[in-house]
Protein backbone atom coordinates (compact mmCIF):
# COMPACT_ATOMS: atom_id res chain seq x y z
CA UNK A 1 0.00 0.00 0.00
CA UNK A 2 1.56 3.59 -0.38
CA UNK A 3 1.79 5.81 1.91
CA UNK A 4 -0.61 7.75 2.44
CA UNK A 5 0.26 12.07 3.63
CA UNK A 6 -1.87 14.47 4.93
CA UNK A 7 -0.20 17.80 3.15
CA UNK A 8 -1.05 21.21 4.91
CA UNK A 9 -0.57 23.93 3.19
CA UNK A 10 -2.13 27.56 2.62
CA UNK A 11 0.57 28.78 0.09
CA UNK A 12 -1.42 27.50 -3.25
CA UNK A 13 1.33 27.50 -5.19
CA UNK A 14 3.80 25.98 -2.27
CA UNK A 15 1.05 23.31 -1.95
CA UNK A 16 0.71 22.53 -5.60
CA UNK A 17 4.43 22.14 -6.49
CA UNK A 18 5.20 20.07 -3.07
CA UNK A 19 2.39 17.85 -3.74
CA UNK A 20 3.82 17.15 -7.28
CA UNK A 21 7.19 16.29 -5.95
CA UNK A 22 6.21 14.18 -3.35
CA UNK A 23 3.40 12.20 -5.53
CA UNK A 24 5.89 11.22 -7.41
CA UNK A 25 7.78 9.14 -5.00
CA UNK A 26 5.04 6.58 -5.22
CA UNK A 27 3.12 8.46 -2.07
CA UNK A 28 -0.62 9.45 -2.15
CA UNK A 29 -1.07 13.12 -0.71
CA UNK A 30 -4.16 14.59 0.28
CA UNK A 31 -3.23 18.09 0.73
CA UNK A 32 -5.56 21.17 1.79
CA UNK A 33 -4.87 23.99 3.04
CA UNK A 34 -5.80 25.10 6.94
CA UNK A 35 -5.92 23.10 9.84
CA UNK A 36 -9.33 23.06 9.77
CA UNK A 37 -9.84 21.78 6.60
CA UNK A 38 -6.73 19.13 8.07
CA UNK A 39 -8.37 17.55 11.02
CA UNK A 40 -11.44 17.15 9.09
CA UNK A 41 -9.59 14.46 6.95
CA UNK A 42 -7.77 12.95 9.89
CA UNK A 43 -11.08 12.25 11.82
CA UNK A 44 -12.70 11.21 7.87
CA UNK A 45 -9.86 8.65 6.75
CA UNK A 46 -6.31 7.47 8.18
CA UNK A 47 -2.76 8.97 7.70
CA UNK A 48 0.91 7.49 7.78
CA UNK A 49 2.27 10.88 8.45
CA UNK A 50 1.29 14.88 8.65
CA UNK A 51 3.01 17.17 6.95
CA UNK A 52 1.85 20.50 7.79
CA UNK A 53 3.36 24.16 7.71
CA UNK A 54 3.33 26.13 11.20
CA UNK A 55 1.50 29.65 10.01
CA UNK A 56 -2.01 28.88 8.87
CA UNK A 57 -4.86 31.13 8.89
CA UNK A 58 -7.39 30.76 12.07
CA UNK A 59 -5.78 26.71 13.53
CA UNK A 60 -2.01 27.32 13.52
CA UNK A 61 0.23 24.34 12.55
CA UNK A 62 0.90 24.21 16.48
CA UNK A 63 -2.43 23.89 17.21
CA UNK A 64 -3.30 21.18 14.39
CA UNK A 65 -0.52 19.29 15.71
CA UNK A 66 -1.69 19.03 19.33
CA UNK A 67 -5.41 17.93 18.24
CA UNK A 68 -3.67 15.27 16.18
CA UNK A 69 -1.95 13.78 18.63
CA UNK A 70 -4.39 13.81 20.99
CA UNK A 71 -6.93 11.76 18.43
CA UNK A 72 -3.39 9.57 17.19
CA UNK A 73 -0.26 10.07 19.72
CA UNK A 74 1.65 7.52 17.21
CA UNK A 75 1.05 9.65 13.83
CA UNK A 76 4.60 11.10 12.86
CA UNK A 77 4.44 14.77 11.97
CA UNK A 78 6.55 17.22 9.96
CA UNK A 79 6.27 20.97 10.69
CA UNK A 80 7.26 22.97 7.85
CA UNK A 81 8.25 26.59 8.78
CA UNK A 82 9.88 29.87 7.38
CA UNK A 83 12.62 29.89 10.67
CA UNK A 84 14.26 27.55 12.76
CA UNK A 85 11.52 26.23 15.03
CA UNK A 86 12.22 25.02 18.84
CA UNK A 87 9.47 22.13 18.90
CA UNK A 88 10.75 20.88 22.62
CA UNK A 89 9.36 24.70 23.71
CA UNK A 90 6.29 23.41 23.12
CA UNK A 91 5.67 19.98 24.49
CA UNK A 92 4.13 18.26 21.48
CA UNK A 93 5.03 14.50 22.31
CA UNK A 94 7.29 12.38 20.18
CA UNK A 95 7.74 11.52 16.60
CA UNK A 96 7.67 15.50 15.47
CA UNK A 97 10.34 16.66 13.36
CA UNK A 98 10.84 20.33 11.96
CA UNK A 99 12.12 21.30 8.57
CA UNK A 100 13.11 25.26 7.61
CA UNK A 101 11.86 26.62 4.15
CA UNK A 102 13.49 25.77 1.41
CA UNK A 103 13.56 22.57 1.66
CA UNK A 104 14.81 20.49 -1.50
CA UNK A 105 13.05 16.97 -2.35
CA UNK A 106 15.39 14.70 -0.56
CA UNK A 107 15.39 16.44 2.48
CA UNK A 108 11.89 15.78 3.06
CA UNK A 109 11.91 12.23 1.72
CA UNK A 110 14.64 11.52 4.48
CA UNK A 111 12.51 12.86 7.01
CA UNK A 112 9.25 10.86 5.85
CA UNK A 113 11.64 7.59 5.93
CA UNK A 114 13.03 8.30 9.25
CA UNK A 115 9.67 8.60 10.89
CA UNK A 116 7.43 6.03 9.11
CA UNK A 117 10.17 3.77 9.25
CA UNK A 118 8.63 0.57 10.18
CA UNK A 119 4.91 1.76 10.09
CA UNK A 120 3.02 -1.20 8.83
CA UNK A 121 0.74 -0.39 5.85
CA UNK A 122 -1.02 -3.65 5.34
CA UNK A 123 -4.25 -2.68 6.80
CA UNK A 124 -5.26 0.36 5.07
CA UNK A 125 -7.42 -1.19 2.68
CA UNK A 126 -10.20 -1.18 5.60
CA UNK A 127 -10.02 2.44 5.34
CA UNK A 128 -11.79 4.32 2.42
CA UNK A 129 -9.57 7.00 1.52
CA UNK A 130 -10.55 10.05 -0.23
CA UNK A 131 -8.61 10.58 -3.73
CA UNK A 132 -8.93 13.77 -4.79
CA UNK A 133 -5.59 16.00 -3.94
CA UNK A 134 -7.85 18.73 -2.52
CA UNK A 135 -10.35 17.49 0.13
CA UNK A 136 -12.38 20.43 1.84
CA UNK A 137 -14.02 20.48 5.40
CA UNK A 138 -17.56 20.96 5.35
CA UNK B 1 21.19 73.85 14.58
CA UNK B 2 18.44 72.07 12.75
CA UNK B 3 14.95 71.47 13.88
CA UNK B 4 13.79 68.24 13.61
CA UNK B 5 9.67 68.06 13.98
CA UNK B 6 8.48 65.65 16.81
CA UNK B 7 6.14 64.43 15.07
CA UNK B 8 8.97 62.92 12.25
CA UNK B 9 10.88 61.62 15.06
CA UNK B 10 7.86 60.06 16.70
CA UNK B 11 7.24 58.12 13.21
CA UNK B 12 10.47 57.10 12.48
CA UNK B 13 10.51 55.78 15.93
CA UNK B 14 7.50 53.84 15.21
CA UNK B 15 8.84 52.94 11.86
CA UNK B 16 11.42 51.04 13.73
CA UNK B 17 9.79 49.58 16.12
CA UNK B 18 7.24 48.02 13.35
CA UNK B 19 10.17 46.98 10.92
CA UNK B 20 12.17 44.98 13.50
CA UNK B 21 9.17 43.70 14.87
CA UNK B 22 7.96 42.37 11.75
CA UNK B 23 11.36 41.09 10.61
CA UNK B 24 10.72 37.44 11.07
CA UNK B 25 7.39 37.87 9.49
CA UNK B 26 9.31 39.24 6.37
CA UNK B 27 11.90 36.32 6.49
CA UNK B 28 8.48 33.69 6.77
CA UNK B 29 7.24 35.44 4.05
CA UNK B 30 10.00 35.12 1.66
CA UNK B 31 11.41 32.08 2.36
CA UNK B 32 7.54 30.80 1.01
CA UNK B 33 8.27 32.40 -2.01
CA UNK B 34 11.77 30.89 -1.89
CA UNK B 35 10.30 27.06 -1.19
CA UNK B 36 7.61 27.50 -4.39
CA UNK B 37 10.84 28.56 -6.74
CA UNK B 38 12.92 25.62 -4.69
CA UNK B 39 10.53 23.12 -5.48
CA UNK B 40 9.28 24.09 -8.97
CA UNK B 41 13.17 23.59 -10.24
CA UNK B 42 13.35 20.27 -9.42
CA UNK B 43 10.14 19.80 -10.54
CA UNK B 44 11.32 21.00 -13.61
CA UNK B 45 14.47 19.19 -13.40
CA UNK B 46 13.01 15.85 -12.55
CA UNK B 47 10.75 16.49 -15.90
CA UNK B 48 13.92 16.99 -17.78
CA UNK B 49 15.33 13.89 -16.75
CA UNK B 50 12.29 11.28 -18.02
CA UNK B 51 13.10 9.38 -21.29
CA UNK B 52 11.50 10.48 -23.86
CA UNK B 53 10.24 13.81 -24.61
CA UNK B 54 7.33 15.33 -23.01
CA UNK B 55 6.55 18.77 -24.03
CA UNK B 56 3.68 18.70 -21.79
CA UNK B 57 5.47 17.48 -18.53
CA UNK B 58 8.17 20.07 -19.39
CA UNK B 59 5.71 23.06 -20.08
CA UNK B 60 4.03 22.72 -16.77
CA UNK B 61 7.42 22.61 -14.79
CA UNK B 62 8.06 25.93 -16.70
CA UNK B 63 4.87 27.25 -15.88
CA UNK B 64 5.09 26.61 -12.08
CA UNK B 65 8.47 27.97 -12.38
CA UNK B 66 7.74 31.10 -13.97
CA UNK B 67 4.50 30.97 -11.25
CA UNK B 68 6.69 30.82 -8.03
CA UNK B 69 9.46 33.66 -9.55
CA UNK B 70 6.45 35.95 -10.20
CA UNK B 71 5.14 35.57 -6.70
CA UNK B 72 8.91 36.01 -5.06
CA UNK B 73 9.43 38.98 -7.06
CA UNK B 74 6.03 40.09 -5.80
CA UNK B 75 6.74 39.32 -1.99
CA UNK B 76 10.24 40.89 -2.46
CA UNK B 77 8.24 44.16 -3.75
CA UNK B 78 5.91 44.16 -0.77
CA UNK B 79 8.55 43.70 1.69
CA UNK B 80 10.64 46.43 0.61
CA UNK B 81 7.92 48.91 0.35
CA UNK B 82 7.39 47.87 4.36
CA UNK B 83 10.59 48.73 5.40
CA UNK B 84 11.89 51.30 3.17
CA UNK B 85 10.10 54.56 4.25
CA UNK B 86 9.42 57.19 1.42
CA UNK B 87 7.72 60.38 0.46
CA UNK B 88 5.08 60.30 -1.42
CA UNK B 89 1.87 61.90 -2.00
CA UNK B 90 -1.74 61.02 -1.32
CA UNK B 91 -3.28 58.02 -3.42
CA UNK B 92 -6.34 56.09 -3.57
CA UNK B 93 -6.37 53.06 -1.10
CA UNK B 94 -8.13 50.12 -0.88
CA UNK B 95 -8.69 49.64 3.14
CA UNK B 96 -10.62 46.05 2.74
CA UNK B 97 -7.34 44.86 0.13
CA UNK B 98 -4.71 46.59 2.37
CA UNK B 99 -6.25 45.01 6.09
CA UNK B 100 -6.46 41.40 4.10
CA UNK B 101 -2.89 41.73 2.93
CA UNK B 102 -1.60 43.09 6.13
CA UNK B 103 -3.59 40.22 7.97
CA UNK B 104 -1.77 37.87 5.85
CA UNK B 105 1.23 39.03 5.67
CA UNK B 106 1.05 38.87 10.08
CA UNK B 107 -0.07 34.80 9.66
CA UNK B 108 2.99 33.56 11.15
CA UNK B 109 3.07 36.25 14.05
CA UNK B 110 -0.30 35.24 15.31
CA UNK B 111 -0.48 31.27 14.56
CA UNK B 112 2.77 31.87 16.88
CA UNK B 113 0.97 33.53 19.70
CA UNK B 114 -2.30 31.29 18.74
CA UNK B 115 -4.24 34.44 18.44
CA UNK B 116 -6.95 34.33 15.96
CA UNK B 117 -7.51 37.65 13.36
CA UNK B 118 -11.21 37.98 12.17
CA UNK B 119 -11.63 40.01 9.23
CA UNK B 120 -15.02 41.50 8.08
CA UNK B 121 -14.15 43.62 5.61
CA UNK B 122 -16.45 45.87 2.32
CA UNK B 123 -14.81 46.04 -0.96
CA UNK B 124 -15.42 49.07 -1.76
CA UNK B 125 -14.12 51.18 1.13
CA UNK B 126 -11.45 53.54 -0.79
CA UNK B 127 -9.61 56.40 0.98
CA UNK B 128 -7.12 58.95 -0.22
CA UNK B 129 -4.05 58.26 1.77
CA UNK B 130 -0.05 58.11 2.02
CA UNK B 131 0.30 54.53 2.17
CA UNK B 132 2.94 53.89 3.22
CA UNK B 133 1.97 56.16 6.55
CA UNK B 134 -1.55 54.22 6.32
CA UNK B 135 0.43 50.94 5.99
CA UNK B 136 2.79 51.55 8.47
CA UNK B 137 0.09 52.46 11.10
CA UNK B 138 -2.50 49.89 10.44
CA UNK B 139 0.76 47.33 11.18
CA UNK B 140 1.77 48.86 13.83
CA UNK B 141 -1.58 49.03 15.31
CA UNK B 142 -1.60 44.80 14.65
CA UNK B 143 1.38 44.03 15.40
CA UNK B 144 1.32 45.56 19.30
CA UNK B 145 -2.60 44.49 19.90
CA UNK B 146 -1.37 40.95 19.34
CA UNK B 147 2.01 41.70 21.60
CA UNK B 148 -0.11 42.37 24.08
CA UNK B 149 -2.82 39.44 23.98
CA UNK B 150 -2.86 36.06 25.93
CA UNK B 151 -2.96 32.90 23.57
CA UNK B 152 -6.61 31.87 22.23
CA UNK B 153 -7.06 35.50 21.96
CA UNK B 154 -9.18 36.79 18.91
CA UNK B 155 -8.83 40.60 17.34
CA UNK B 156 -11.49 41.51 15.29
CA UNK B 157 -10.92 43.80 12.21
CA UNK B 158 -13.31 45.21 10.66
CA UNK B 159 -13.50 47.88 7.43
CA UNK B 160 -16.88 49.54 6.75
CA UNK B 161 -18.38 52.64 6.18
CA UNK B 162 -20.03 54.96 8.77
CA UNK B 163 -21.85 58.15 6.89
CA UNK B 164 -19.23 59.78 4.50
CA UNK B 165 -16.48 58.09 6.45
CA UNK B 166 -14.68 54.66 6.08
CA UNK B 167 -14.65 53.28 9.70
CA UNK B 168 -11.44 50.75 10.64
CA UNK B 169 -12.52 49.02 13.99
CA UNK B 170 -9.82 46.83 15.79
CA UNK B 171 -11.81 45.05 18.47
CA UNK B 172 -9.78 42.68 21.33
CA UNK B 173 -8.77 41.60 24.98
CA UNK B 174 -5.88 44.50 25.16
CA UNK B 175 -5.92 46.52 28.14
CA UNK B 176 -7.24 49.84 27.06
CA UNK B 177 -4.56 52.61 28.15
CA UNK B 178 -6.10 54.37 30.89
CA UNK B 179 -6.47 57.28 29.09
CA UNK B 180 -9.85 58.86 27.42
CA UNK B 181 -8.64 60.90 24.29
CA UNK B 182 -5.79 59.41 21.79
CA UNK B 183 -5.55 63.46 21.43
CA UNK B 184 -3.73 62.89 25.10
CA UNK B 185 -0.98 61.20 23.90
CA UNK B 186 -0.01 63.42 21.35
CA UNK B 187 0.35 66.46 23.43
CA UNK B 188 1.35 64.06 26.60
CA UNK B 189 4.55 65.61 27.88
CA UNK B 190 5.16 61.88 29.27
CA UNK B 191 8.04 59.99 27.50
CA UNK B 192 7.08 56.41 28.52
CA UNK B 193 4.18 55.76 26.15
CA UNK B 194 3.75 52.34 25.21
CA UNK B 195 4.66 51.25 21.81
CA UNK B 196 0.14 50.92 21.52
CA UNK B 197 0.12 54.26 23.12
CA UNK B 198 3.33 55.47 21.16
CA UNK B 199 1.23 54.27 17.69
CA UNK B 200 -2.11 55.52 18.55
CA UNK B 201 -1.06 58.81 19.53
CA UNK B 202 0.71 58.94 15.53
CA UNK B 203 -2.91 57.45 14.36
CA UNK B 204 -4.06 60.44 16.04
CA UNK B 205 -2.24 62.88 14.54
CA UNK B 206 -2.75 61.25 10.84
CA UNK B 207 -6.17 61.07 11.47
CA UNK B 208 -6.86 64.42 13.20
CA UNK B 209 -4.67 65.98 9.58
CA UNK B 210 -7.11 64.12 7.56
CA UNK B 211 -10.41 65.37 8.90
CA UNK B 212 -11.26 62.17 10.90
CA UNK B 213 -11.75 60.88 14.28
CA UNK B 214 -10.48 58.24 16.67
CA UNK B 215 -12.85 56.94 19.03
CA UNK B 216 -11.08 54.16 21.69
CA UNK B 217 -12.98 52.57 24.88
CA UNK B 218 -13.24 49.43 26.48
CA UNK B 219 -16.86 48.10 25.63
CA UNK B 220 -18.89 44.96 25.91
CA UNK B 221 -16.94 44.25 29.75
CA UNK B 222 -13.66 43.93 29.08
CA UNK B 223 -12.96 44.27 25.00
CA UNK B 224 -10.94 46.95 23.98
CA UNK B 225 -12.43 48.59 21.25
CA UNK B 226 -10.46 51.27 18.74
CA UNK B 227 -12.45 53.05 15.72
CA UNK B 228 -11.03 55.03 13.18
CA UNK B 229 -13.37 57.35 11.08
CA UNK B 230 -11.00 58.46 7.86
CA UNK B 231 -13.16 60.74 4.86
CA UNK B 232 -14.22 58.79 1.60
CA UNK B 233 -12.26 59.01 -1.42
Amino acid sequence: MPLRVLYVEDNALVREITCELLTDDGREIVAVATGEEALYAFQQSRFDIVVTDVSLPAMSGIDLVRHVKTISPSVPIIVASGYPLNLEDYRLGSKIRSIVKPFDAPQMNTLIQDLCAGLDLSDLSATSAPKSSDLAAP
Amino acid sequence: MNAVPLGDVLEAAAFALVSGRCRQAYLHDLRGGLQAIHASLELLARSAKIPGENPAVLEKGFALARRAMDGHEKSLTEVMHQITPRQESGISINLGELVGELLRFLTHEASNKSVTFRADVRPDVVVVAQTHRCRLLLLGLCVVTLDGLPPGAVIDVKVGRAQAHALIEFESDLPCPAIRNPQDLWHTVQVSLSPYELLLALAWRWVDANGGRIETAPESGTRNVLRIHYPMA
